[in-house]
């Protein structure tokens, strides 16, 4: 639970600032949901005020009653958790047909029900502290780097059919979470039947395989009502927006371009960003790196353990994230570890393509985040990564040298270094 | 205008008209009249024009109404200030987030309390020392949910340091009473278990270090305690106690 909340509040923060980069107005308020394989995160942000609140993943049936809870499901109930691996992992099994064995729903509207759960009571927790009500509301779901893999494409387009359909029970009645926020299985296949119906989405639709279809994705912007609209940010990029808003490095052309290395819970994720005084550009990330941050609380617990201290797994976390303890830092698996993700960056590197920028002057920067992203040493062997993978695509030895890790000045969890 | 504005192809040239002949009114406005009034006709205005909005606000021809715009909300704000309106403050706060006019208006509130010294109620030093300490990161998250908040897992990191350094003597088991009542008192942090101790096995509060003889054991021995959250409604557990399968 501890390491969830910790990585996942990192999350949250750059999802904020995701929001936050488009300039968050006092009369809109926005809803961002960051759905994970583990935990799932809301939050809201008005004006200057902003809150979070991180759940389980898992949907649990209790008694027939469908709930999203902040604690893990216990013993003996019935609960669908992994919904993403499922999808990766199954493309051609139907979204919104089958039933899943247990929960008796299908995958759509399990995915479905989790979106609407989160974004319902991120809005019923909005008005708590802010009195006027919105006259706008915009919703951002964060889009997992489902990139080049033929699974990928599903997963976009049922990703963003299960979205559509929360967000047309969303509005549909506002505050129906806040009356019944555990509602009954078949009430709530009956809702989303009737959603399906009205927005004419079916397991029929064709996917768009396009190479193209992830940028697609993250340009769309759906309008639910007149003052209702939702659209999708790529995790990736909203990890980079954090040095982007927070960073003075652009050069006199207001040009500024930021590999972002995400050390998650579960994958490092690596993207590409790009400032101009035009516009702000993401490249399709790099696939997904699985040597992440829990891979590295196993290889403290271990160390730990081996010299006669039986932390747990949370506390090998807390070690780790909040700079408590530094004794595990010079072991040769931390070092392998951090070989592993910089391997993964200069590979990235070497491939990225962006002609028209990154091959001039001003430098790259290189920007290390997330809950991981503290572990003395990384933000150096990233940095080399990346000059490596520049070089490979034979880069000016200039715009090599003027490549550097961005620093920004942090405090709280994020500056636990 | 949105409409139209939308259909040009140079929103700026229909905005900057608008802003001057709003700048001739406001001038002739009445002293009594609502100093939020010009920031709340831009706010409208960068709206509806998008983007144009940054070139609309550096163009000569609308300086002076964004000089006078400032001169308002700083007037506005040093009255509420004085006379301890924080709900004035909050809605111009909301007005301008994200503007640099704001950090403008509270290097000048700022001033102002020092200047006024005592005069300035005690609600206003509060929220303006909130402003400045935080400005750079006015936009970090609050918890919904206390249990999640980042300063949880700090203190139930240095709980568990200080429970380490309980063996360590006298000195050590003194720094860790101080510890552990600063957690519960402030924190609502409490210790899990007690090493040692038996009790029934429970998943959610016990990570097991050595292989049971079957997947799920009845009971099990604490090693070493972990530490729960509670408000006295609610449980949250922060570190899972580690145990042994007896």
């Amino acid at each position: 639970m501890a390491s969830a909340t910790e990585s996942s509040s990192k999350q949250l923060q750059r999802l904020y600032d995701a929001l936050a980069g488009e300039g968050v107005m006092s009369d809109t308020l926005y809803l961002g949901i960051d759905w994970g394989t583990h935990s799932s995160k809301w939050v809201w942000a008005r004006g200057a005020r902003a809150e979070f609140k991180i759940l389980r993943s898992e949907v649990r049936l209790d008694n027939d009653h469908l709930l999203l809870s902040a604690d893990a499901p216990p013993s003996g109930s019935v609960f669908m958790g992994g919904l993403k691996k499922q999808l990766i992992n199954n493309p051609s099994t139907p979204f919104w047909g089958g039933l899943q064995r247990g929960m008796r729903l299908s995958l759509g509207e399990l995915f479905a029900f989790s979106l609407w759960r989160l974004m319902s009571e991120a809005y019923a927790a909005a008005p708590r502290v802010a009195s006027k009500q919105p006259d706008l509301l915009e919703i951002r779901f964060s889009l997992p780097n489902w990139v080049d893999i033929d699974s990928g494409a599903v997963g976009r387009a049922t990703y963003e059919q299960a979205a559509r359909v929360a967000c047309n029970i969303f509005v549909a009645d506002r505050t129906s979470w806040v009356q019944e926020q555990q509602p009954r299985r078949l009430v709530w296949q009956k809702r989303v039947s009737r959603a399906l119906d009205e927005l004419g989405i079916s397991d029929d639709l064709p996917i768009d395989h396009h190479p193209q279809g992830f940028r697609t994705l993250l340009k769309q912007e759906c309008k639910i009502n007149d003052n209702t609209r939702f659209r999708f940010v790529a995790e990736s990029s909203a990890a980079g927006l954090t040095g982007l808003l927070r960073s003075d490095q652009e050069d006199a052309r207001g040009v500024l371009k930021i590999l972002v290395v995400d050390v998650g819970a579960g994958s490092t994720d690596i993207g590409y960003l790009l400032k101009t005084k035009q516009a702000l550009c993401q490249l399709p990330p790099a696939n997904t790196c699985q040597i992440a941050g829990e891979n590295l609380s196993r290889r403290i617990l271990d160390i730990y353990r081996s010299r006669g201290r039986q932390i747990s797994f949370d506390e090998a976390e807390l070690i780790k994230t909040t700079g408590s303890e530094t004794g595990w830092r010079k072991h040769p698996t931390v070092k392998d570890w951090i070989n592993a993700i910089a391997e993964h960056v200069r590979e990235y590197v070497s491939v990225v393509t962006d002609k028209r920028w990154l091959p001039y002057q001003p430098g790259l920067f290189v920007f290390v985040t997330g809950g991981s992203g503290v572990v003395p040493g990384l933000d150096k062997a990233l940095l080399d990564a990346t000059i490596d993978g520049l070089r490979s695509q034979k880069i000016s030895a200039a715009t090599v040298r003027g490549t550097k890790g961005l620093t920004i000045a942090l405090r709280g969890p994020l500056a636990a270094r | 205008l949105s409409d139209r504005s939308r259909t040009s192809d140079d929103p700026r040239r229909l905005a900057i008209p608008w802003i001057v002949a709003f700048d001739t009114l406001w001038l002739h406005a009445p002293s009594d009249a609502d100093p939020r009034v010009p920031a709340q006709f831009w706010r409208a205005l960068s709206s509806a024009i998008g983007t144009a909005a940054v070139s609309v606000k550096a163009d000569p021809r609308s300086a002076e109404f964004f000089s006078r715009r400032r001169e308002a909300l700083i007037s506005a704000a040093s009255a509420a200030l004085s006379e301890g309106r924080i709900d004035t403050l909050r809605s111009l706060e909301d007005m301008l987030v994200g503007e640099a006019e704001w950090k403008d208006v509270t290097e000048h509130l700022r001033a102002l309390s020092g200047s006024a010294g005592s005069e300035t109620p005690e609600t206003s030093l509060a929220w303006l020392s909130g402003q400045i300490r935080d400005r750079s990161h006015r936009r970090e998250l609050s918890a919904a949910d206390e249990s999640q908040a980042a300063r949880i897992d700090y203190v139930a990191a240095a709980l568990m340091a200080a429970w380490d350094a309980m063996s360590d003597g006298p000195r050590g088991a003194e720094a860790y009473r101080a510890v552990q009542i600063m957690a519960e008192s402030l924190f609502d942090l409490h210790m899990l278990g007690s090493a040692g101790d038996t009790t029934t096995y429970d998943e959610l509060q016990h990570e097991v270090t050595r292989s049971a003889p079957s997947a799920r054991p009845v009971k099990v021995k604490i090693v070493r305690p972990g530490v729960r959250w509670s408000d006295g409604i609610r449980n949250r557990i922060v570190i899972k106690a580690t145990a042994e399968a007896v």
